[in-house]
């Protein structure tokens, strides 16, 4: 009987010390510009990601045991593609704005630091109050403009270039979708007051997903399904009123299980500016838009909390 | 070596197992949606503009149809028969799903603006409804001044 278990047991510990020298590279390419933060919110961001997300791995020796290793350089790989704070100095003002408002959202909704991670890493989970010293920091970036005047300047500009505007042809983003004007006169599902990157946005649905809003079947929502989210500056004046200013894009999420299959049954695409400028260099852009969408799995990766009309 | 392994990949199965998808009747914005009985979808009315008070933590979508829209949008010559314009404004609230936005918490109002007559004759009715329920308020002070105000919104710009 013993005999039957200690072939499979030696050959599977003898594939095991093989797999030891089949060895994944993880390097730790230069630092070009690290990012500049507080001591304390510092501290936490190097010891909850900057292990998958710096060019500052520093890996312990149990984290180099095959098959783990493979793991572990593959989140680090692909960690760095995400988001680097050693490249910091690469990226423009506003987008480490929005990566650092990601990341902490991420990091609120539990879907980072990865759970394998801190499993085996303790020292890395974020716990509440370092939350609240993250969350303190970002709030203490959000500045109040009253009438700010790039931002009415923007408007005016583009109030002006609306007449003549003329579209032949719909743009199509990089993965295929098009450009759907329709949306304008969809139903609202919900509008957002977006104080991190300073702009409002309203939700629409169109009619199949304005139904499965009031039949509350939207956990998965039904195929066909489309959201689009249109997002304007804001602009504000001395007494607090703030309206729509320059417009800046529009967002579709569109369900298709099999279609979409590979992010998770949705098509993104995102058109900029009033000339709607499909966004994505190339088809990968959509591993952005799911990553970000991840947190949201348990709600069929959707931030919107819709509200039935 | 072994037993490292398989510990670590039963216990990055069991966090999985574990997540289970939230339940579609709390993803609803409860609170801020409208009553059955207040069919504004069926108006088929199109987004005009939205806004926002600091001031009074509230936020707004205003509605309209064809006509209210070309009213309020600054390119278009305005003129006031046929216009029909829904306001609806909600309490802020924190974003559940998003740290860094706010998005509609309790229904506050629901303020309607109707034309009648034609030409040089048309006047705009206005009609306010408060609280969850929307109820119907005959109160009419202050409706020169919110018509007034409603009708001096400016389109958003919506390629």
């Amino acid at each position: 009987m013993k005999k039957y278990f200690l072939i499979p047991a030696l050959a599977v510990t003898i594939i095991l010390i093989c797999l030891q020298f089949i060895r994944p590279k993880v390097d730790n390419p230069p630092v070009t510009g690290d990012l500049q933060a507080p001591e304390q919110v510092k501290a936490i961001l190097v010891r909850a990601c900057y292990d998958c997300h710096s060019n500052q791995t520093n890996l312990r020796w149990y984290d180099k045991i095959q098959p783990v290793y493979w793991q572990v350089a593959n989140h680090v790989r692909e960690g760095r593609k995400g988001l680097n704070f050693s490249n910091w100095d690469k990226l423009a003002p506003a987008d480490r704005k929005g990566k650092l408002w990601e990341a902490i959202n991420q990091l609120e909704e539990g879907a980072m630091p990865i759970k394998s991670y801190t499993f085996v890493h303790s020292n890395a989970k974020v716990s509440k109050q370092d939350l609240a010293v993250l969350k303190n920091y970002l709030a203490g970036m959000v500045h109040d403009m009253p009438n700010d005047t790039s931002k009415i300047h923007a408007l005016d500009k583009q109030l002006q270039a609306k007449a003549a505007q003329e579209r032949q042809k719909l743009p199509e983003s990089p993965n295929g979708i098009t450009y759907l004007p329709d949306y304008k006169s969809w139903q609202v599902i919900s509008t957002s007051d977006r104080f991190d990157n300073e702009t409002m946005r309203v939700i629409y649905g169109n009619e199949i997903a304005v139904k499965a809003v009031k039949e509350h079947h939207i956990n998965p929502w039904p195929n066909g399904t489309i959201l689009a989210k249109s997002a304007w500056d804001k602009i504000e004046d001395t007494n607090g009123n703030v309206t729509t200013g320059a417009f800046k894009q529009v967002e579709f999420m569109i369900k298709d299980n099999e279609k979409y299959k590979s992010t998770k049954g949705w098509g993104f695409a995102r058109f900029k500016t009033p000339k709607l400028t499909p966004y994505g260099k190339d088809a990968m852009f959509t591993t952005e838009c799911i990553n970000c969408h991840k947190p949201m799995h348990e709600n069929d990766f959707v931030f919107t909390f819709p509200i039935k009309n | 070596m072994k037993r490292i392994s398989t510990f670590i990949i039963s216990a990055f199965a069991i966090f999985i197992s574990c997540k289970q998808a939230s339940n579609p009747d709390q993803l609803i914005n409860q609170k801020a949606s409208l009553p059955d009985h207040f069919k504004l979808s069926e108006l088929h009315q199109k987004v005009i503009t939205s806004f926002i008070s600091k001031k009074d933590s509230t936020m707004s979508i205003l509605y309209g149809n064809h006509e209210a829209y070309n009213a309020l949008d600054s390119n278009v010559p305005s003129s006031l028969s046929g216009v029909s314009a829904t306001l609806v404004t909600w309490r802020q609230q924190d974003d559940p799903h998003w740290f860094g936005a706010r998005i509609p918490g309790d229904l506050l109002a629901v303020e309607t603006i109707k034309a009648a007559g034609t030409g040089k004759n048309t006047v705009l009715n206005y009609q306010r409804y408060t609280g969850k329920q929307l109820v119907k308020l005959a109160d009419t002070t202050g409706r020169a001044g919110r018509i007034k105000f409603i009708m001096s919104q400016q389109a958003s710009i919506l390629p």
